[in-house]
């Protein structure tokens, strides 16, 4: 019990509001103004996706992939109208059934991207931060090196080889997630590992030990709860970049198979050379999908960020209680120095937890 | 404790929501590729209804192989379609992610599946079409295919002693095919393409889809017209492919040439006979001379043949000189020593190990070009630094030492010691490289580039009225078609050509042509093409590339009969 | 201070072997016979195809051919491309055109934001802040090869007013929607990088005692604020230099600028292993390199930062 003790310093503070059954709350109270629009906008927007995305197979007129009906072939590239409100592409399917199972794909394949990137890099980061020594360096020189890479070769060159030239629906989708895995681990390894250095240094792990639990109910126990404070905004920050990715890979032609599953990044590659000829329904839809999703979710990450970094709080001026109430924290909390601070203060920021987004940006998919 | 149940709890629920998208990601992803028989017809360009197909009745699928990342995939879903309309069986297309693996499927014999196949000629001959890909064993016959009666007729064009022989031989070998099929022909691609009519004029395209460059007309400035970066250091037995054959057939004369038409003339050669169709006497003729003055004469040709065909030097051409003797793939052989013989400095003979009757009709490929003193090392061996800035023989040479650029454009002048009887109407060419037609399009009607020699997808339908007097679409020397393996359950014996038959039959190929293809492809009749000299539309058996439903039906359920599909 | 920058740069080593040995196992692992694909449809003779895997030492089991290739980058022997170029000379003949896009998108990102970003900061909550809060995340949310493709089609296509393709050189002229394209998403974050540091610093105490000085408003700004500001911009800056230079693969596929990522996609389509390790490991170590320059640059800049270890 005297792990959640809100004193105890994780590497971002939260509000020790009542809130705390469902995490993130309290942040959402947290927020005012245009701060809290541009939040539910954001919470809105990625609902209202993964929404489309579960209810796919009722929602959308025909499969992703279906180039005839009942009346024949649908024909290609023709523009919106009753039977297919926003057009066929090219290859002869209906545009509005592949937004919406594009829609699957991206919440699909990022959700699994997500979930194997947490799943190994952070109890990585909480194995490699607690244990340091020479396997701490190792790990930390081979995420590095994983880090250098820009993200979009990377994920190309996994995508080819996990997909080995197979054209199955799963086959793609999981090869997708692999790539966009593999370079999102050393993201999450590093916070993680980060988190989990300010962590060891507190009383309670020095107590836990003393009473002789075993190494592993410390870190998973103890020191896992409280690294994985910053995980959400950290995951919210990556899921953008980890759509914008999954289009990348579709867009130069790694991605998904059309026949496999609907991908808004292939479809924008298919539609590219459709402009130039006045046919602009096949390739604006798409696009409008992948900005709507991406901008939810970076809108979402955006706030919690702003809201989480004291710093960018407005100095002076009405607060609302929730605010005070989390000044006061921030203030209290903020005399005693902490891994994570002096970490900053000495070390290059290329090697800082998460923060401000630019430390993140690798010239992936441009 | 509370953490323990949260978390327990969260991932609960993530693992509860990725399990349902997952399991109908499965479903959904499951393609409707096999749709239920439509109750009307399909092919856009009947207007009536068509009978409705026979209930398919059994699970077996017809699938054609393809690669995904070409625009092949609207015709074969359409061709499928037909099938699938006209006789009634479940259809599929088997997608491999790129050409690359498509290949390898093939050569290794583990595709299960027939294919698409595509083949463009070396050289304007019948047997070209034919030899490769059907004979026995053939470097090219993917299908495996093995008929004595085909063997025999081939053989016996080759020891003709006349061309009216030899094509009268291959038609006779072409009914075998007609009754075999070892392949479905489909269509011939046609050559098409677009000028800029404001900046060049004069523009004839010739029988391999290319443009006479140097007979252009600009009134000044290089002609710009769009290639690809030649995947080859620029030696003439290296190069296998278009775009490195752009230059070379520009930069080398070589003994004969084509002209538009197809027809062959001698261009360095004097004469070439033979007695026997065996051993080849070749005169060259006196005075011409490569770029840099070096003399055109039975060394150059002996040397670079030799070169050409020595297994060492890994030529990816080096097929063209397997019929010479000697010649060996595996282990390195002098050809010079062997095959090749110089009589004196402007005559040299060629023995081949088997008759091949229209063995000067090759000798216009790029391959057999001959090459200067300067190109080689002092083993013999042409080098690679000759190769990225090579001097030949011909109307047009390279605009100094620097004309190749790589993945950018290649400049080439003309080139005033040539002799030969092709004319240069222009100060120079410019080939620039293009990575997307659409993009090279674009600059034509822009102006920033004078020709292209193909029309992207997208501007099929347009690229006659944005050009009215300056297009072309006609016949051209690619011929396309599927290949069914001959090992293929069903497709063997009796059955197999009853149903390969009931296939061709069902293929309403002049709807696809017009429809999917906007009319740059034209029905096949046969197994070659009409640019080549002896082609026949009117070979007895090829009724089975006539668009027939009723009858097709009826030979499918003949095959039925012998071994239920 | 120097034996920092030695610490670092012993470390670029392991990760160079580390990388290397990475991608060359990917790329080993990547299906398809890139061999037989030389000889387009028909394929090549058995002997031939033999021949040709021998040389490149693609008959060789993983370790050798990997050793054989780190041997080759000791003599600066980079290996042979499918298409018998030396990897040195692709390398050198195409880098410098992406060091150019590079640099130009780096100039329009780092100067059309921090001057929107300061302008921003101080007037925080009006219009002009307001109104390029939104551009800036509708920009992060576009990909890159949308924004690319609508100027390209919009400028470049219709418009004319500048090259739509970099297809005849890259010319500066011709770089500048490529540049522009590049540049777009980074500009949105220097944006809002300056200006959460202008609004930090507006605040500080410093600022506070020049403004009770007396010393102009304009003054103010670019002595005080500006300057103080600007240290995690550059180093942002700085960083991003690195990730540019390390090859914007779609954006030069959309405007077909002979660059570094664009070969680079070429080679991985092939299937080259020495093409791609290659160029992979030079991008490594220029992203390596200039993560190590922007460190030391924020350490220069910034007094109370010391590397003490």
């Amino acid at each position: 019990m005297a792990v959640l003790d809100p004193t105890s310093v994780p590497a971002v503070r939260t509000p020790p509001r009542a809130g705390r059954k469902i995490p993130g709350l309290a942040l959402i109270r947290s927020t005012h103004g245009l701060q809290r629009a541009m939040l539910l906008i954001g919470i809105g927007l990625i609902a209202f996706f993964v929404v489309v995305a579960l209810l796919a197979d009722v929602i959308a007129p025909y499969s992703f992939n279906a180039i005839r009906g009942p009346d024949g072939l649908f024909g290609t590239q023709l523009p919106p109208s009753s039977a297919h409100l926003l057009g066929t592409t090219v290859g002869g399917m209906d545009v509005l059934s592949r937004i919406i199972f594009g829609a699957r794909t991206a919440v699909l394949v990022v959700l699994l991207a997500t979930a194997m990137s947490i799943v190994v890099g952070v109890p990585l980061g909480v194995f490699s931060g607690y244990v340091g020594g020479w396997v701490d360096r190792v790990f930390v020189l081979v995420t590095d090196a994983l880090y250098a890479f820009p993200s979009l070769l990377m994920a190309i060159i996994v995508s080819v080889m996990v997909s080995r030239g197979q054209s199955s629906a799963f086959g793609g989708i999981f090869a997708a997630s692999v790539s966009i895995t593999v370079v999102f681990v050393p993201k999450y390894f590093r916070v993680i590992r980060n988190a989990t250095m300010s962590a060891k240094a507190e009383p309670y792990v020095d107590a836990a030990r003393v009473a002789g639990a075993r190494p592993a109910r410390i870190m998973f126990g103890h020191i896992l709860a409280n690294v994985s404070q910053s995980l959400p905004v950290l995951a919210t920050l990556n899921a953008s970049e980890a759509i914008l990715t999954l289009a990348g890979l579709g867009f130069l032609g790694f991605g998904i198979e059309p026949t496999a599953a609907a991908e808004w990044g292939y479809d924008l590659n298919k539609a590219l050379s459709d402009v130039t000829n006045g046919i602009w329904w096949t390739g604006v839809f798409p696009g409008i999908a992948i900005v709507l999703i991406v901008a939810g979710v970076a809108l979402v990450g955006e706030s919690l960020n702003d809201v989480l970094n004291p710093l960018l709080r407005t100095r002076g001026g009405a607060t609302t209680a929730d605010e005070a109430e989390l000044e006061a924290m921030v203030r209290s909390v903020a005399t005693q120095p902490t891994m994570t601070d002096t970490a900053r203060a000495h070390a290059p920021p290329s090697e800082q937890s998460p923060a401000p987004p630019s430390s993140d940006k690798e010239g992936d998919e441009r | 404790m509370i953490l323990k149940q949260r978390r327990i709890a969260a991932s609960a629920i993530a693992a509860l929501v990725v399990v349902s998208l997952a399991a109908c990601g499965g479903k959904g992803g499951d393609g409707d590729e096999t749709p239920e028989p439509p109750s009307d017809d399909v092919t856009t360009s009947e207007p009536e209804p068509e009978p409705e197909p026979p209930p398919a009745t059994s699970d077996t699928v017809f699938k054609i192989g393809y690669n995904g990342d070409s625009a092949h995939g609207a015709w074969v879903e359409a061709v499928l379609n037909q099938i699938h309309n006209n006789l009634g069986i479940e259809v599929d297309s088997n997608v491999y992610p790129d050409f690359k693996s498509l290949r390898d499927a093939v050569t290794s014999g583990q595709i299960e599946t027939p294919f698409r196949t595509g083949w463009q000629a070396d050289y304007p001959g019948l047997d070209n079409f034919l030899g490769p890909l059907y004979y026995t064993n053939a470097g090219s016959n993917d299908g495996k295919y093995s008929s004595q009666a085909f063997d025999d007729f081939v053989n016996e064009s080759r020891a003709a002693k006349s061309v009216e022989d030899s094509n009268a031989a291959l038609i006779k070998a072409q009914e075998v095919l007609f009754e075999d099929l070892p392949a479905v022909p489909l269509w011939y691609q046609n050559t098409s393409g677009v000028w800029n009519p404001d900046n060049v004029s004069d523009v004839v395209f010739n029988w391999k889809s290319v443009p006479v460059y140097n007979e252009v007309k600009k009134d000044s400035g290089f002609v710009t017209a769009n290639a690809g970066e030649p995947q080859n250091p620029l030696i003439p037995s290296l190069t296998n492919e278009v775009q490195g054959g752009k230059v070379l057939d520009l930069i080398f004369s070589m003994l004969v040439a084509y002209d538009n038409d197809g027809n062959v003339y001698n261009e360095m050669a004097d004469s070439i006979t033979s007695d026997d169709n065996i051993t080849w006497t070749i005169k060259i003729k006196d005075g011409q001379v490569f770029s840099d003055g070096s003399a055109v004469n039975a060394d150059a040709f002996i040397n670079a043949w030799d070169d050409g065909a020595l297994a060492s030097n890994e030529r990816l051409s080096s097929y063209f000189f397997e019929r010479i003797e000697g010649f060996s793939y595996d282990e390195d052989a002098h050809i010079k020593d062997t095959g090749l013989a110089k009589v004196d400095d402007l005559t040299f003979t060629v023995k081949l190990v088997e008759e091949v009757g229209d063995f000067p009709l090759q000798l216009g490929y790029s391959a057999f070009a001959p090459l200067p003193p300067s190109a080689f090392d002092e083993d013999g061996v042409v080098t690679e630094d000759f190769g990225a800035n090579p001097i030949g023989n011909g109307p047009l040479m390279l605009d100094g030492a620097d004309a190749w650029k790589h993945n950018e454009s290649i400049t080439m002048v003309p080139s005033p010691s040539y002799k030969g009887a092709q004319k240069v109407l222009n100060d120079g060419v410019q080939l620039t490289f293009y990575e997307s037609l659409d993009a090279a399009y674009v600059d034509v009607q822009t102006g920033d580039l004078d020709i292209i020699d193909a029309i992207p997808e997208v501007s099929i339908t347009t690229y006659k009225d944005e050009f009215p007097d300056s297009h072309v679409n006609q016949g051209g020397a690619v011929f396309q078609s599927f290949t069914i393996p001959q090992y293929l359950p069903h497709f063997e014996g009796d059955e197999g050509k009853l149903r390969r038959a009931a296939l061709s039959m069902a293929i309403d190929r002049a709807a696809i042509c017009d429809t999917i293809f906007q009319g740059t492809r034209s029905p096949a009749q046969d197994f070659t093409s009409p640019v080549v000299s002896g082609w026949s539309g009117n070979i007895p058996g090829n009724d089975v590339l006539t668009f027939n439903p009723e009858k097709a039906r009826e030979l499918w359920a003949q095959a039925d009969a012998i071994n239920p599909w | 201070m120097a034996r920092y920058v030695g610490q670092r740069l012993l470390q670029m080593i392991p990760v160079f072997f580390g990388a290397t040995l990475l991608i060359y196992a990917l790329v080993f692992a990547m299906p398809g016979d890139p061999i037989q694909a030389m000889g387009g449809e028909r394929g090549l003779p058995i002997a031939m195809a033999n021949r040709i895997r021998a040389e490149y030492h693609l008959d060789q089991p993983f370790f050798v051919q990997y050793w054989y290739y780190i041997k080759g980058v000791f003599t600066l022997d980079l290996g042979m491309s499918f298409q018998r170029r030396p990897v040195f000379d692709i390398i050198a003949q195409v880098y410098p055109t992406t060091a150019k896009l590079a640099v130009y998108a780096l100039a329009i990102e780092g100067i059309l934001g921090v001057a929107v970003g300061l302008i921003s900061g101080i007037r925080r909550g009006g219009i002009f802040d307001t109104s390029f809060l939104a551009v800036s995340l509708v920009v992060i949310s576009i990909p890159t090869f949308v924004i690319g493709f609508v100027l390209q089609y919009f400028i470049g296509l219709k418009a004319g007013i500048l090259p739509a393709t970099a297809t005849g050189g890259a010319s500066w002229r011709a770089l500048t929607l490529p540049a522009i394209t590049l540049g777009s998403v980074s500009f949105a974050y220097v944006l809002r990088l300056t200006r959460t540091s202008v609004i930090e610093t507006q605040t500080a105490d410093f600022v506070r005692t020049a403004m009770a000085k007396g010393v102009t408003r304009r003054k103010v700004v670019t002595g005080h604020i500006l300057r103080n500001s600007l240290i995690p911009v550059v180093t942002f800056l700085g960083g991003d230099l690195g990730a540019l230079m390390g090859g914007a693969i779609v954006t030069e596929g959309v405007f077909h600028v002979n660059g570094i990522g664009h070969t680079l996609y070429r080679a991985i389509t092939r299937g080259e292993p020495t093409t791609v390790v290659s160029i992979v490991t030079v991008l490594v170590i220029v992203i390596m390199i200039a993560n190590l320059l922007v460190d030391l640059l924020y350490a220069a800049l910034d007094p109370r930062i010391r590397y003490a270890k």
